[in-house]
């Protein structure tokens, strides 16, 4: 499949799962360049630019983010509701990643505005093929926020 | 200081015949003594009806105190007795009812019942044959009820023929045997005549006597006085039904002084409240062999009935008084009448002090709440509901409130009322609501927690298996399948044991789905896997079949009993699935029947609990053990069941029956 690597920001708190999804991003040449924040408080200071993310050049705003729903400290749902609700963000799509398949926190991502929700199945392989077809959904159909225009 | 007498009146049509004069009048001079009061009689000597309504008119002119009433049906009688009522004057009919009238009760026999013991009697003497001749005052009431319970009863006899019902218009004995003359000229075959009206029995009986026909045709009459009894004794009448006048006209005065001044248990409060009601004093049977006993039967009958009122009112008494409920009457302005000792302790009121305070102040009422009481006060319409008591010093808690009406054949006169303190409940409720919460949250968790290593584990394990795919023999790729499998089903396992804890405790809305479509949808999923195995699959519903369901719930049901189906279906000759549906008398059956392995009989009671396999032994064929728990759940849910039909080799027949809903066909 024809994919176009792009800027990724994981938030995700299961040291695991941050190896075998960056390994198999990589894998796939999914991403461009992907950085890794352990929980909410982190990711929000991250899109903020705001601690040790204050460097604009060096973290800037990524071109996708996917969300772990439970997270330490401020959970996804948290921070897809701030994201969503900022006016310079709510461009960012948001992909939300979970475990567990919870009817309630399926129909909240969504009416708070995640452009997508993925179960994360126990083969990392279909997870890829699952993203893939997400990145071939958003390059070939969606202009990126970050290229709009440009 | 001297306060005006009472005065009670009593108002008849030929206000002094015999059997007025004999019964009525005096148990109502001994009343008259016994209450203090003056109980004057009124009406015609004649059968007038304008000095009939003219005697009630006076009396609400006088301002009595109440009024009896021998109900006639007079023209104006309706509207008389309307005036008497609107002037908040009581008027009880006594003996023969005015039934469209406003009268606040009646108290008499009940001429139904005494109709068709007549009938009874009367082919128990005929031997249930021959013609039967009816006599009578048309247009009355009493006597048409009792016209209606012979000719109900007398349709149960066969044998028997009613050949006229005679108007006897103007009661008496002249016209009776004018009347009886002609029957036997023109009916040889008559053999009995029933008499209604007080006079047509002896004038039959004295045309018999004549002709010298006494014994030979059966004759029943009303009342046992003078004129009935000398023929009883030979033989000419049969059998007489005696109402019981004393008592009712005793009663009749009971109730409108009751109503005037209320009674101890009601806290003394006038009104309506103390008016128990249409009572029926019911009738008793005088014949040759009883005429000299019946005084004393009647007062042995009058003991047995008090004493069985007596006990049934002493255990209603214990039940209320007793028990640990607040219990209570309430008038139909909504003031408490009556409150058991419970309500006192409960709502912290002194003994008797509950009497007279306003339901307004004990219960916190609702509009919808005083719409129920509205509705039991003016429909007899029974409810029950939550809502929250006053205590005298204004603390409260909730209750659980069940009222009905007073009842006493017409409406509007007061309510009964239980309540159940609820804190408890309420308590439990609470509890039981947080402990789902805490499942809930702790079914989440352990969702997340337990599948997250097993993402972990399966990535690393593809991760090292696709990394050294040309080191490894054939060996080592079976080992790493083996891993796969084993994560995979353990991450099944978790699923299932969510879905199992999940179903139950939500109750999705359910809907009407044509079955069929459930049948095709459930075909559809599973084309691949059927394709791919060889299994043809067959549908056979009719299309008018719907049943009202939650439809994922039944979607997951039909994909346990497919993948079951499927998984079972083992290697015979022909592979073949159908799914049916049927109605079952009121419910829908709903089948899954396949060509596979077959379950032992001994299992067939198993495979529906949890954990339980059965399985032919290959690994690939082996599930969790929970499908068929969820199966039996989500059935036992929609209030219906699930069994399954099956031997070894010969293949399964897993169905379940759901209830329709009502009215549906």
């Amino acid at each position: 499949m024809n994919v176009r690597p792009i800027n990724i920001l994981l938030v995700e708190d299961n040291e695991d799962h941050v190896m075998l999804t960056v390994r198999a991003l990589k894998e796939n040449g999914l991403a461009n360049r992907i950085d890794v924040v352990k929980n909410g408080e982190e990711a929000l200071d991250y899109i903020y630019n705001r601690g040790e993310f204050l460097d604009k050049d060096k973290y800037p705003l990524p071109e996708l983010m996917l969300l772990d729903i439970k997270l330490p400290k401020i959970d996804g749902l948290e921070i897809l509701d701030i994201v969503k609700n900022d006016d310079d963000l709510k461009s960012l799509p948001v992909i939300m990643l979970t475990t567990s398949e919870n009817e309630k926190d399926i129909i909240k991502a969504y009416s708070t505005g995640a452009n997508s929700y993925i179960t994360k199945p126990v083969s990392f392989n279909k997870f890829m093929e699952k993203l893939v077809d997400l990145n071939f959904y958003w390059v070939v159909t969606n202009t990126l926020p970050g290229h709009a225009g440009g | 200081m001297t306060q005006k007498m009472e005065e009670y009146t009593w108002i008849s049509i030929i206000s002094d015949h015999p059997v007025f004069a004999g019964h009525a009048h005096p148990v109502l001079r001994r009343l008259a003594s016994l209450y203090g009061v003056n109980i004057t009689i009124k009406g015609p000597s004649d059968t007038s009806g304008e000095k009939y309504i003219k005697a009630i008119n006076d009396a609400v002119k006088r301002k009595v105190a109440g009024i009896m009433l021998i109900g006639f049906p007079v023209k104006g009688v309706v509207a008389a007795v309307s005036k008497a009522i609107d002037s908040n004057i009581p008027v009880v009919t006594v003996d023969s009812d005015i039934p469209h009238s406003r009268r606040i009760a009646h108290v008499g026999t009940n001429w139904f019942k005494m109709g068709s013991g007549m009938a009874d009697k009367l082919a128990e003497l005929t031997g249930n044959k021959g013609k039967v001749l009816m006599l009578g005052m048309k247009g009355l009431a009493n006597m048409e009820a009792g016209f209606r319970g012979f000719r109900q009863r007398m349709s149960d006899y066969p044998g028997m023929d009613i050949i006229g019902c005679e108007d006897d218009m103007d009661a008496t004995t002249a016209r009776a045997e004018k009347i009886v003359e002609e029957y036997l000229e023109n009916h040889p075959d008559l053999s009995g005549i029933v008499g209604f009206d007080g006079n047509s029995g002896p004038g039959a009986a004295r045309v018999l006597e004549k002709r010298g026909k006494h014994g030979d045709i059966k004759v029943l009459c009303v009342d046992a006085d003078e004129m009935q009894a000398k023929h009883i004794k030979t033989g000419a009448i049969d059998a007489a039904f005696c109402q019981k006048r004393e008592v009712f006209t005793s009663v009749a005065f009971q109730m409108l002084y009751s109503f005037n001044h209320g009674s101890a248990i009601t806290g003394n409060i006038p009104g309506k409240v103390n008016i128990i009601g249409n009572i029926d004093t019911g009738h008793i049977i005088v014949t040759k062999d009883n005429l000299n006993t019946v005084e004393e039967e009647l007062r042995l009958d009058e003991i047995y009935q008090r004493h069985n009122v007596i006990q049934r009112c002493n255990l209603l008494t214990n039940m209320v008084e007793n028990i640990d409920s607040i219990s209570m009457a309430v008038d139909s302005s909504g003031m408490v009448v009556y409150a058991n000792p419970s309500a006192e302790k409960q709502l912290g009121y002194d003994h008797g002090k509950l009497v007279r305070v306003s339901i307004d102040k004990l219960f916190v009422l609702s509009p919808g709440i005083r719409d129920k009481m509205q509705d039991c006060l003016g429909r007899g319409i029974p409810a029950s509901f939550d809502t929250v008591a006053r205590k005298s010093e204004g603390a409260v808690f909730p209750v659980h409130v069940n009222i009905a009406e007073i009842k006493t054949g017409f409406h509007g006169k007061g309510i009964v009322l239980f309540a159940v303190n609820n804190t408890g409940r309420k308590r439990m409720e609470e509890e039981i609501l947080r402990k789902n919460q805490e499942l809930e949250s702790f079914v989440y968790s352990v969702s997340h927690d337990l599948r997250s290593p097993l993402v972990s584990l399966y990535g690393y394990a593809e991760n090292l298996y696709q990394g050294n795919m040309d080191k490894l023999d054939d060996q080592d790729k079976h080992y790493f399948n083996r891993i796969f499998s084993n994560i995979k089903k353990m991450e099944e396992l978790i699923h299932d044991l969510l879905e199992l804890s999940r179903i139950g405790r939500v109750i999705g809305e359910r809907t009407d789905v044509k079955v069929r479509e459930i049948l095709r949808e459930a075909a559809a999923r599973f084309s691949e896997q059927l394709k791919e195995n060889d299994i043809d699959v067959e549908v056979t519903a009719e299309g008018g079949c719907v049943i009202n369901v939650d439809k994922k719930q039944i979607a997951k049901v039909m994909d346990n009993l497919m993948s079951n189906a499927i998984k079972y279906m083992g290697n015979g000759r022909k592979k073949h699935i159908e799914l049916s549906c049927g109605k079952c008398g009121d419910n829908t059956r709903i089948c899954v029947k396949d060509t596979g392995m077959g379950i032992d009989k001994k299992y067939h009671d198993k495979i529906f609990e949890i954990f339980q396999r059965i399985g032919g032994g290959k690994e690939e064929t082996e599930g969790t053990g929970i499908g068929l728990a969820i199966v039996d759940k989500i059935i036992k849910g929609h209030d219906g069941r699930v069994w399954v039909d099956s031997a070894l080799g010969k293949g399964s027949e897993f169905c379940f029956e759901i209830p329709r809903k009502k009215g549906e066909s």
